[in-house]
């Protein structure tokens, strides 16, 4: 009888132990990956969807698109550290995160350049005809697209211009294309990506100075190794035709490897003034 | 005009009408119908579209509004396009100004609006222009291939309708028809259809009974006429019966005259004959010395009174038969005596021969009545010769079936004499003219003769003869070669 409880004794301190030794993996079944919305999420589906699925049979790591229809929805689960890897405004990598901030992996090797434009046929020459008009910008804390374009607004030119938050950057130019705002911010990467009928439609009437672009950024909770086999797989994609097609559509089209130090210098521009918390 | 035609023509225009009907009313009706119902349905769908914008409009995504109305226009291929007017009417979408509108004019192509609403604000107003035509062609299409389908499938059943009618009605009607025309030509056996339940059927009955009663009338028809054609040959067998009889009769009776004035006359004249016979032959033997005239008249006086002589033998001969006096003799005897009886005129070259054999039979006969019948055989045979011939006598026994050589005529059956007895047969045969086939069947008619001199009573004497001495005569005889007359005698009795 003693033999039998020893036994059972035994046996289930095993399981315990084993259970409870054994490393924890995180996650265990997939990674989420945030997308900040700056296109429709049809779009955005699109394009980063196979992105996932090479870096899936890349790195053998599972990913899941976690979409979000809104920038502010964006950021509110970006500072939460909803997502485990992200695709990001540059300035959100220098918004503290409770859960820790997040560290940029890769970005495209071209800087970030925010642009004003106007219909083509726009009598306006210069930012500082914008006075008292209508500005359509992506959303408040778009980078380059608003940040920056409010403060050189403000710094720079000395002008007011009244906000039209559209959410995305492709509504910013169609605002300004079907003359619902005089004016619209936007980066040149997504002005590039426009369908030609806009891109022709639309003058740039203003370049602002040039940011590190969007990083792919994880979160501290997710494991280093899994973080490298992501940035090797990123930048290794772009090793091979299929891959380089996968990361234009982003745009990315040549990335590289990035780190904080990259981000920091935006903290010069001061911009925190024309952070808007939603 | 057919049956099938006077059957199927309202049917094909009732079909016709039907088709037309289809054409000009069903269709039109069922695309109105289908234009109507297709509308509300986008409409329906343009409201759904419309709900779905409200999000969108109101956080001024006109991306995401881009996004969904370039999505929809991908998805519906029948929707030409959509435009999207702010509350300023500027238009929001599609991006340039130009575009569908100016497709409306198409046909098939119509316009639905919406109103893009949130509470009672009006956001923004879609017009949405659709092509029906795709749709509204499909229906057309849809009702075409489904009128030509009914149509093909009423021609088939007519077609088929056609074949069964053919079949059941037009065929059997055939038949009757042919058969009709069989009966009337007297052809019953004709085939007929074979009858079913129907109403065609009860016409094949009722032909095959008529035909049965006219084929049992006409039957009828035919044994009654048969029958009276019979009893017409009956009667008229029995009329020439009752002809003949009467004929015999009359000649019987006319015979009967005849005998009785023969007879008388015949022995009235024998006595002043046979005076003038005598007185001749004594002015021959007292005038022996008298001239050659006088001696030739006298010959012929003597000539004329001997023919006279032997016709009043004849006239007597005929009027009365005497009864045979039988004697027991041979038939070579009754040959030898007759041929000295008869003398061959000078003028005449004939070749007498006679075939006697002596082992035959002997006769139980009248001799003379026998040598009379074949002294006129011989004296026939000769005058048949005037310009010579051959004269054959021959006997022979003969069975009393058989009909001589087979080619002769018998004259007359002895109907007392039994069959199985035997006879010999005298047969005198002449190399003469020989006698017509008319004028044979007439030789033994009284008062018939082809001779200048005759008055034809000597074959019926001879007949006469033969059969009271229990004989009969045959003749034969080919024109241009010869005559043969025969007695057929029966042989004596204890002779066999």
């Amino acid at each position: 009888m003693k033999k039998w409880s020893c036994a059972v004794l035994y046996f289930g301190i095993s399981v315990v132990l084993l259970a409870g030794g054994a490393p924890t993996a995180y996650p265990a079944e997939s990674y989420t990956f945030g997308v900040v919305p700056q296109y429709d999420q049809r779009q955005l589906y699109a394009i980063w969807q196979p992105i996932l699925g090479e870096l899936q049979r890349r790195t053998g790591i599972s990913f899941k698109l976690a979409g979000m229809p809104t920038i502010p929805a964006f950021e509110k689960e970006l500072l939460k550290g909803g997502y485990d890897f992200a695709y990001m405004n540059p300035y959100h990598l220098l918004k503290p995160v409770k859960s820790g901030s997040y560290i940029p992996l890769v970005r495209d090797g071209v800087n970030l350049r925010g642009i004003l434009v106007v219909r083509k046929e726009s009598a306006i020459k210069s930012p500082s005809e914008l006075d008292g008009k209508t500005v359509a910008f992506p959303s408040p804390n778009a980078l380059g697209a608003s940040m920056m374009m409010r403060a050189d607004f403000a710094r720079e030119f000395k002008v007011t211009v009244t906000p039209l938050y559209v959410k995305t950057h492709d509504s910013v130019y169609l605002h300004v294309v079907k003359g619902l705002a005089d004016a619209g911010g936007g980066v040149e990467k997504t002005l590039e990506e426009q369908e030609k009928p806009i891109r022709d439609a639309l003058r740039v009437l203003y370049v602002s100075r040039d940011l590190p672009p969007h990083p792919v950024a994880v979160h501290p909770k997710v494991s280093r190794s899994d973080a490298e086999k992501v940035r090797r797989a990123f930048l290794e994609m772009a090793d091979d035709k299929a891959g380089q097609g996968l990361l234009a559509r982003i745009p990315m089209k040549k990335p590289v490897s990035t780190s904080m130090n990259d981000y920091l210098r935006i903290k010069k521009f001061d911009l925190e003034a024309f952070w808007v918390e939603e | 005009m057919s049956l099938r035609v006077k059957v199927f023509l309202p049917l094909l225009l009732a079909i016709v009408l039907l088709a037309a009907y289809i054409y000009a009313l069903w269709i039109p009706r069922v695309l109105a119908d289908a234009e109507s119902a297709y509308r509300n349905s986008v409409g329906r769908h343009l409201e759904s579209v419309a709900e779905g914008l409200v999000p969108l409009m109101l956080g001024k995504q006109l991306d995401a509004v881009y996004g969904n109305l370039d999505a929809l226009l991908e998805k519906n291929a029948d929707w030409v396009g959509v435009r999207l007017f702010d509350q300023k009417k500027r238009l929001l979408y599609p991006l340039g100004a130009s575009g569908p509108a100016n497709r409306e004019d198409r046909p098939g192509v119509r316009t639905v609006t919406q109103e893009v609403r949130y509470l009672d604000e009006k956001l923004a107003a879609m017009e949405l222009t659709v092509d029906f035509t795709p749709r509204l062609n499909e229906i057309r299409e849809r009702s075409k291939a489904l009128v030509y389908t009914l149509l093909a499938v009423l021609l088939l059943i007519l077609f088929a309708n056609g074949l069964i009618l053919d079949f059941m009605v037009s065929k059997p009607i055939r038949l009757l028809a042919d058969a009709s025309q069989r009966l009337a030509t007297g052809d019953f056996d004709m085939s007929l259809p074979k009858p079913g339940g129907d109403e065609v059927g009860i016409l094949v009955k009722s032909f095959a009974g008529m035909r049965d009663a006219v084929r049992s009338h006409t039957q009828r028809l035919s044994e009654a006429n048969e029958q009276l054609v019979r009893e017409i040959a009956d009667r008229k067998q029995a009329e020439e019966a009752l002809r003949r009889a009467q004929e015999d009769l009359i000649r019987q009776e006319k015979l009967s005259i005849l005998g009785q004035m023969s007879g008388s006359v015949g022995h009235e004249l024998r006595n002043p004959l046979g005076v003038m016979s005598n007185a001749v032959y004594f002015l021959k033997a007292v005038h022996a010395d008298a001239d050659e005239t006088t001696k030739e008249y006298l010959g012929i006086i003597g000539t004329e009174i001997a023919n006279s002589q032997r016709i009043i033998t004849d006239l007597l001969d005929f009027a009365r038969t005497s009864p045979p006096r039988r004697v027991t003799v041979t038939a070579g005897e009754l040959v030898r005596q007759s041929l000295k009886r008869c003398s061959i005129p000078e003028n005449v070259t004939v070749e007498v021969a006679a075939e006697v054999p002596e082992e035959l039979s002997m006769l139980n006969v009248d001799p003379l009545q026998m040598g009379q019948v074949l002294t006129n055989f011989i004296s026939n045979g000769m005058q048949a010769m005037p310009n010579g011939g051959s004269l054959h006598l021959a006997t022979r026994l003969v069975s009393g079936n058989e009909p001589g050589n087979g080619k002769r005529e018998a004259e007359s059956g002895v109907v007392s004499v039994p069959e199985r007895k035997g006879f010999i047969e005298i047969s005198v045969t002449d190399t003469g003219e020989g006698i017509s086939p008319e004028n044979r069947k007439k030789l033994f008619q009284p008062l018939f003769s082809t001779k200048p001199k005759g008055i034809g009573l000597g074959l019926v004497v001879c007949k006469n003869l033969a059969e009271a001495n229990g004989g009969r005569i045959e003749v034969e005889s080919e024109p241009g070669k010869g005559t043969t007359f025969a007695v057929l005698l029966p042989v004596e009795d204890g002779a066999r």
